[in-house]
């Protein structure tokens, strides 16, 4: 008996000290140290980005479904959680994603890519014109958020991620630098593109519906009038009044759009001199290609439209 | 059961007026002390405790006490706010993690903080029950509000209106209940947790409404032209964040002005608060920055100054109180010479009387200092809450 009591003794603590050796090495552990981490985007734009950065090292998630609009699509309770709980959030700053400004996210795991850029920032004095009570309309001035359609805006975004993508894992830090790299030679054909078009075309003053074009514009060396005329709504009567001050005023010869304008809108501007040209923000992803290869697409598209609308020249009308 | 014991016992129970008397002189002479002792060391070591881990607090420029004491126990202090630029000019330096806080309304009289998620990890808050914060006009109670007003998970609770009379003012909203904390042994027990967003609505920075349009409301259209409508004062507001009415609320003006009451800063490391508080030092800021610990320190000071006199106080009533005693004791053996006389010649030794009556003595002080540790521990129990309304509020 009391033999059998020693073992004992003497085996009960060798048994729990195994039994905490083999809890610190189970395949679990392991699992849970190597997970990658998750990083959020609000975008296409920006997941494009990490995805150029990072890889397949981190877990990128866009959680706008295909054909919401990511300006103001809002998340359920449940997409809203796991929001919260990723790793890292990269917003664009500027308001774009109203979600940002409605859920309750860490602040120390939201990165806001806006602030890398603060210099460069175009703000509209009347970007929301709004109205109550008995004080009447009243305009907002706003930032406007498309900062990715100049590619060196883009970059300096992509540089603010890296950052940050590298205090996320600092494993990866010359693999991201590299990457960065890489990243910043892909949009120089981007660039090209647009210092040619400045070189070419710069000068031109432009309508769109909404401020979307600012940092294209002022890249290209153009001037962007805003209509504020209301989405999928045939403009009013005064509406129409209104541009064509504006555009003799100006000398305003086309509209950018982000998507069509339909065939009698496009029509009836025609017939006021307005040529239109469909540029899609790219705000979500494109059905086929990425964001290089669309860029590079529609600022092709643009060139083109731009030189066969060239302003006639007193000259060319009046040949002597 | 021994002799003596039995004998005291039945002398004690039959003079009940007199052992009841006795009990309570000594323990009021004792618990007095005991009670000061035990709260000072206790609103010392929680005041301590809590300074310590709240590294630094900035604020707008006034008093440094109310500045701490509202950053940590959100108590009611008429402090001017800061903007939420401060927050962000703290962000950007790199040095820190700033948390804001705002702490201007009441729900069911408990003190509605708003502030970021990232508060719940810095004090290592835990959920007991439901999730944390999702969205606009969610709230997450601390254990004892919940347990006070009875709520849970899917239930509401309405903010107290600021002003009753003021009826351009803010006015209430109803919170959605997603959770509620562990009981921590905090003030965070005692507070309803929003996001910053949600007590700018309470506060009627933010707002959301119905959408206004001619055709369908015509009431409440002071004009329209083609450019907009021009809504009347009417539009009714709401007071319920919804699934269906949250793509509505909105904020109007710069972010960067919408008033914050301070800011819990969390430094990276030793030296970026060293260069934090320099950032601050300086006459022409308008934020200033504390480290809580020192202004606990300096409080601390007063509040043992004040004990050093109640020490005094508390020696001389126990002195004056034990000459009682004594004299009680004198006099009572002089009354009971005879019945000492009557024992004496009944055989019982002059031993066994002064056991008798040393152990009547040891009883007395013994039932007393029992008396004492009961309403301690009693105290003890309450003495958070006590010590919060007394001193911080």
């Amino acid at each position: 008996m009391m033999r059998n009591f020693a073992l004992w003794f003497v085996l009960s603590p060798l048994i729990l000290l195994s039994a905490c050796e083999s809890k610190e090495s189970s395949p679990t552990g392991e699992a849970a140290t190597d997970a990658s981490p998750v990083v959020v985007v609000v975008n296409y734009p920006l997941e494009f980005i990490v995805d150029s950065l990072a890889g397949s090292e981190v877990k990128v998630l866009n959680p706008v479904p295909s054909g919401a609009d990511p300006e103001t699509w809002i998340p359920d309770d449940e997409v809203a959680e796991t929001i919260q709980r990723a790793d890292l959030i990269i917003t664009n700053g500027a308001d774009f994603a109203d979600w940002v400004k409605k859920l309750s996210l860490p602040r120390s795991k939201v990165l806001r890519t806006s602030l890398s850029l603060k210099d460069a920032l175009v703000t509209v004095p009347d970007f929301e014109v709004h109205s109550h009570g008995t004080g009447g309309a009243h305009s907002h001035a706003g930032t406007v958020a498309f900062f990715w359609l100049d590619p060196s805006l883009m970059y300096r975004q992509a540089e603010a991620i890296a950052q940050r993508l590298v205090k996320l894992n600092p494993v990866d830090e010359q693999q991201i630098e590299s990457q960065l790299l890489k990243f910043k030679e892909a949009l120089s054909p981007l660039n090209q593109q647009l210092d040619q078009m400045k070189a070419d075309y710069s000068g031109r003053h432009w309508f769109s519906r909404r401020p979307v074009y600012q940092y294209l514009a002022r890249r290209c060396g153009w001037e962007m009038f805003h209509l504020h005329w209301k989405p999928g709504a045939a403009p009013t009567e005064g509406e129409w009044e209104q541009m064509q001050t504006l555009q003799k005023e100006h000398q305003i010869s086309g509209v950018l759009w982000e998507r069509s304008p339909g065939k009698n809108l496009r029509e009836k501007l025609d017939e006021q001199g307005l040529n239109s040209f469909v540029l899609n923000p790219l705000t979500t992803k494109p059905a086929k290609g990425d964001y290089l290869t669309m860029m590079q697409e529609q600022l092709s598209q643009l060139a083109q439209f731009l030189k066969s609308n060239q302003p006639v020249s007193a000259d060319e009308k009046n040949p002597k | 059961m021994n002799g003596i014991l039995r004998l005291t016992l039945r002398y004690l129970a039959y003079n009940k007026l007199k052992t009841v008397t006795l009990i309570l002189c000594v323990t009021l002479a004792v618990l007095l002390p005991v009670l000061l002792q035990f709260a000072v060391s206790w609103f010392e070591q929680d005041l301590h405790s809590r300074a310590k881990a709240t590294p630094l607090v900035a604020g707008v420029k006034g008093s440094r006490f109310d500045l701490a004491l509202q950053s940590m126990y959100f108590s009611r202090a008429d402090l001017e706010p800061i903007n939420m630029q401060a927050v962000e000019t703290i962000q950007e330096s790199g040095y820190a993690m700033p948390i804001p806080l705002a702490v201007r309304f009441t729900a069911q009289d408990a003190p509605v903080v708003g502030t970021s998620l990232d508060y719940f990890e810095f004090r290592k808050l835990q959920l007991s029950q439901g999730t944390s914060l999702k969205r606009l006009g969610d709230c997450v109670l601390g254990a004892s509000v919940a347990e006070r007003l009875q709520l849970e998970p899917g239930d509401s609770l309405m903010s107290d209106p600021l002003n009753v009379f003021d009826l351009s003012g803010n006015y209430p909203l109803k919170m959605r209940v997603v959770g509620v904390l562990e009981r921590a042994h905090s003030p965070d027990d005692e507070a309803v947790f929003v996001d910053l967003k949600t007590e700018w609505i309470i506060s009627g920075i933010g707002h959301g409404h119905q959408t206004i349009n001619a055709e369908t409301s015509k009431d409440l259209v002071l004009g329209q032209n083609d450019q907009q409508t021009v809504a009347n004062a009417a539009v009714p507001q709401f007071n319920e964040v919804t699934d269906e009415n949250l793509a509505s609320f909105h904020f109007h003006g710069d972010t960067g002005t919408f008033p914050v009451s301070s800011i819990i800063v969390v430094p990276h490391d030793a030296k970026s608060e060293v260069l934090l508080l320099g950032m601050y030092d300086s006459g022409s800021a308008d934020v200033q920055m504390i480290r809580p610990v020192e202004i606990v320190d300096e409080l601390l000071q007063v509040v043992f100054r004040v004990k050093q006199l109640f020490d005094v106080n508390t020696f001389l009533v126990s002195f004056s109180v034990g000459l009682l005693l004594v004299l009680v004791f004198t006099l009572s053996l002089r009354l009971r010479r005879r019945e000492r006389q009557t024992m004496f010649q009944l055989g019982c030794s002059r031993s066994v009387i002064w056991k008798l009556q040393l152990t009547e003595v040891f009883l007395i002080l013994l039932s007393s200092l029992v008396l004492v540790l009961c309403i301690t521990a009693v105290v003890r129990v309450y003495a958070e809450q006590l010590l919060r309304i007394w001193i911080i509020d």
